[in-house]
């Protein structure tokens, strides 16, 4: 009996030496798209830096990833087109791009651009795309497959700009694009023959305490080439995020984001998605069970325009990132 | 100039901002024996634990109690899928029940002690996009220290009364120095204050036993709140530019440890081998200040010359204080029941045999506004034992205890919608379960 005693009193003093020890905090969490955005680093993307596609002696204007295959509208010495690029391995770059779609139609004039591939659910895809007289569209049985433009181009006529394109089963097929400045917004059935909804969907903003003389004016002058993308939340809630880049009446140009139940209202963010003053294009893609919201955007200096990758939320990585230490992203 | 203006105020701020706790025990219990009873013991609790339970029930000792226990609890809780690494605990219990007689009365003293294994204390920085359990991420990790004295002046009425302790604390950081270019140029100063000031609150009750069988309990806790202050002033120099310098202020205000007022009314019945008790608590959660710390920042360039206006630093506008947002936290009821029996009753050595449930809803609303701060109803099943040997002597004029429990909680989903769409944090999700375990030795002298 004295043993057993011992024992449970012993037991209890051994129990009581399970030292514990300091565990990580929480991840930080974003399930709304607002980021903020991270810049991709060399090892995801297979490139340079956050590149997600090099090429020389060319000024990228917007890109597209749809899959395992990214649209890009780019600018060399033979002109203004619509390339496409395979991946690199399992980065998130591109290898060097093909031409996949140039003007051929009267109402395009001499060039056709800011492509967005929008990727059906019979793996089919759809590459909505600008040009002189309007926003056409080009399908194809696979994302490398060719490109058919569609006989009903052009699908709305007008000076437009950067189309993008979220079909939902709830939602039915949205368009939106850029007019004089102002992002407006289309319906559609098929996602071939669109009709205008309203007018502008965001207003322009001014700062609260406008700027003394001399100062830096950050009135918006102009919302450019919207990217949008359907996301659902942990709740379910699903929501229209539509990425745009807001110009300033300084000149320089940065991305945030507005998010709609319905598609149509939209609630703008307050803050920037992506940090930088020269930043513009943001086209959205989901990736991850749809966890990981990527962004494709380009970024302007004096003399070329490149396209860049990030991905939000912060503390997610793509193979390749150094934190993974399990090699390359351009191995098998 | 700017990148330290920015370095010293995100470090402060990270410094002084602090999360929510409140006291262990209302999360674990306190001793394996009534933690296995589900914690409704309040009518007929007469151990240690009647330190936290009931102090009334101290005086129904029949003599000098002590008791030595170890909890341990794990906590798989997640938000949207991911792990939110809160941490097990691991506490030491130590009890202690003096009965004595005066006079015609009956009275005891009571001492009830939780040690954590792991720390003293713990406050963990509270980043705002960061969600966070706020009820079982912190504040289970702090000492629990109670002592009451009960009487009991009629066989069927038992009094008690008595504090617990706890320790707010009240932080002074000051710095001066000069930054510089060159290393040898900076020179920095500085000096840190930190109070650990106790305050106390107190708790009450009674049990009325007007039959052998019934026992009817009676318990008040008072509320706490743990406020922490973080002062911090710097004064830091350009070198080189003797008449420039930079001028901090500020002031965080933290609600870190908030306990609301407890009331508890039970009963427990017995009828031979068996024991039934049923608990009712009300907690006045809804008095809960915000969590929010007020902050005060000052932050001023001292540039007489204009030499910082001619070099184009500028304070970032960016840097300014928080203010306080109501918790919208309703009262709760929490129900316990429980079941004990007695299976084996030989020679040398009593067996018997618990079961609980408790049943919390949580008081934090949905979390669809600015605050993140997680919490979930809470289902808890207890299941527990305990041997006696009571022949021991001549080593132990007395008896030897050994109870133990196992405990599981399940904190159904609960979904966070934002009335914003572009909340920051977005949509949140939050589920999981907790494990336990615990023992306890007592050993009571006759």
């Amino acid at each position: 009996m004295n043993r057993l005693v011992l024992a449970a009193f012993a037991l209890t003093l051994a129990s009581c030496s399970m030292l514990g020890r300091e565990s990580e905090f929480a991840k930080q969490i974003s399930t709304s798209g607002v980021g903020p955005f991270r810049p991709l680093v060399a090892g995801e993307t297979g490139v340079t830096g956050s590149q997600i596609l090099r090429v020389a002696d060319a000024a990228i204007h917007r890109g597209s990833v749809a899959g395992e295959v990214l649209f890009v509208d780019l600018e060399d010495d033979a002109g203004r087109a619509i390339h496409r690029a395979t991946r690199i391995g399992r980065c998130a770059g591109f290898q060097a791009p093909v031409l996949a779609l140039g003007a051929t139609e009267a109402w395009e004039g001499d060039h056709v651009r800011e492509p967005f591939a929008l990727v059906r659910e019979d793996g089919s895809i759809r590459v909505y795309y600008a040009a002189e007289g309007g926003i056409g569209v080009a399908e194809a049985e696979r994302a490398d497959a060719p490109l058919v433009k569609s006989p009903d181009n052009p699908i709305l006529e007008g000076a437009l700009s950067g189309p993008t394109v979220i079909e939902d089963d709830d939602l039915g097929t949205l368009l939106y694009f850029e007019e004089d400045g102002r992002i407006h917004a289309a319906r559609s059935d098929d996602g071939v023959r669109f009709e205008r909804v309203g007018g502008p969907l965001l207003p322009l903003l001014v700062p609260d305490d406008p700027p003394a003389d001399g100062g830096v004016d950050r009135s918006e002058v102009a919302h450019r080439l919207p990217g949008a993308v359907v996301a659902a939340m942990p709740t379910g809630r699903r929501t229209v995020r539509l990425y745009f880049a807001v110009i300033h009446a300084d000149g320089t140009s940065a991305v945030t984001m507005a998010a709609s139940l319905d598609g149509l209202e939209f609630e703008r963010a307050t803050t920037m998605v992506l940090s930088g003053d020269d930043v513009t294009a943001p086209v959205p893609h989901l990736g991850g069970d749809d966890e990981l919201t990527h962004l494709t955007f380009v970024r302007v200096n004096e003399t070329t325009s490149t396209l860049h990758g990030a991905l939000s939320p912060l503390t997610a990585r793509l193979p390749g990132h150094p934190d993974l230490a399990v090699g390359g992203c351009a191995s098998p | 100039m700017r990148s330290l203006a920015r370095i010293a105020i995100l470090a402060l701020v990270a410094l002084m901002e602090s999360r929510a706790a409140a006291s262990p025990v209302d999360t674990i219990g306190l001793g394996s024996r009534s933690i296995g009873r589900a914690g409704a013991v309040t009518a007929d609790v007469e151990d240690s634990s009647a330190n936290y339970y009931n102090p009334a029930g101290l005086a129904r000792s029949q003599g000098l109690r002590l008791d030595f226990g170890y909890v341990r609890l794990h906590s798989d809780l997640s938000i949207n899928g991911e792990d939110s690494n809160v941490e097990p605990l691991g506490a030491i219990q130590v009890g202690l029940v003096a009965p004595g007689q005066f006079g015609k009365f009956r009275f005891a003293f009571g001492l009830a002690l939780l040690l954590n294994d792991q720390r003293m204390s713990r406050t963990r920085t509270a980043i705002a996009d960061r969600p966070r359990w706020e009820l079982y991420d912190t504040r289970m990790h702090k000492v629990f220290l109670a002592t009451n004295l009960a009487i009991r002046p009629f066989d069927w009425l038992v009094l008690g009364g008595g504090i617990t302790f706890q320790a707010p604390s009240d932080l002074a950081l000051r710095l001066e120095g000069t930054a510089g270019l060159l290393p040898s140029a900076a020179r920095a100063e500085h000096m840190f204050t930190g109070d650990l000031k106790s305050i106390r609150y107190p708790q009450v009750g009674l049990q009325l036993l007007p039959h052998e069988r019934l026992s009817i309990g009676l318990s008040y806790r008072g509320k706490f709140l743990l406020q922490n202050t973080v002062r911090a002033d710097a004064d830091v120099g350009l070198a080189g530019f003797a008449d420039l310098g930079l001028v901090l202020d500020l002031l965080s205000v933290s609600r870190s440890h908030y306990g609301p007022h407890q009331v508890t009314a039970g009963f427990a019945y017995a009828h031979g081998p068996l024991r039934a008790s049923f608990d009712l608590t009300w907690m006045d959660w809804s008095k809960h200040p915000s969590l929010i710390s007020d902050d005060t920042i000052d932050l001023d360039l001292v540039d007489p010359s204009g030499v910082a206006a001619g070099l184009g630093i500028v304070i970032p506008e960016e840097i300014r204080g928080n203010r306080a947002i109501p918790m919208g936290m309703k009262d709760t009821f929490v129900p316990r029941f429980s079941l004990e029996g007695r299976v084996f009753d030989g020679e040398l050595a009593e067996v018997r045999v618990r079961g609980g449930y408790v049943f919390e809803r949580s008081p934090f609303p949905a979390q669809r506004g600015l605050t993140n701060f997680v919490d979930n109803d809470r289902h808890t099943i207890v299941v527990g034992g305990e041997v006696t040997f009571d022949r021991l002597e001549p080593l132990i004029r007395g008896s030897v205890d050994l109870a133990f429990h196992f405990f599981y909680a399940h904190l159904p989903e609960r979904l966070h919608e934002k009335i914003s769409l572009v909340d920051p944090v977005g949509d949140l999700v939050s589920r999981g379960h907790q494990l336990g375990f615990g023992t306890q030795l007592t050993v009571s002298f006759r």
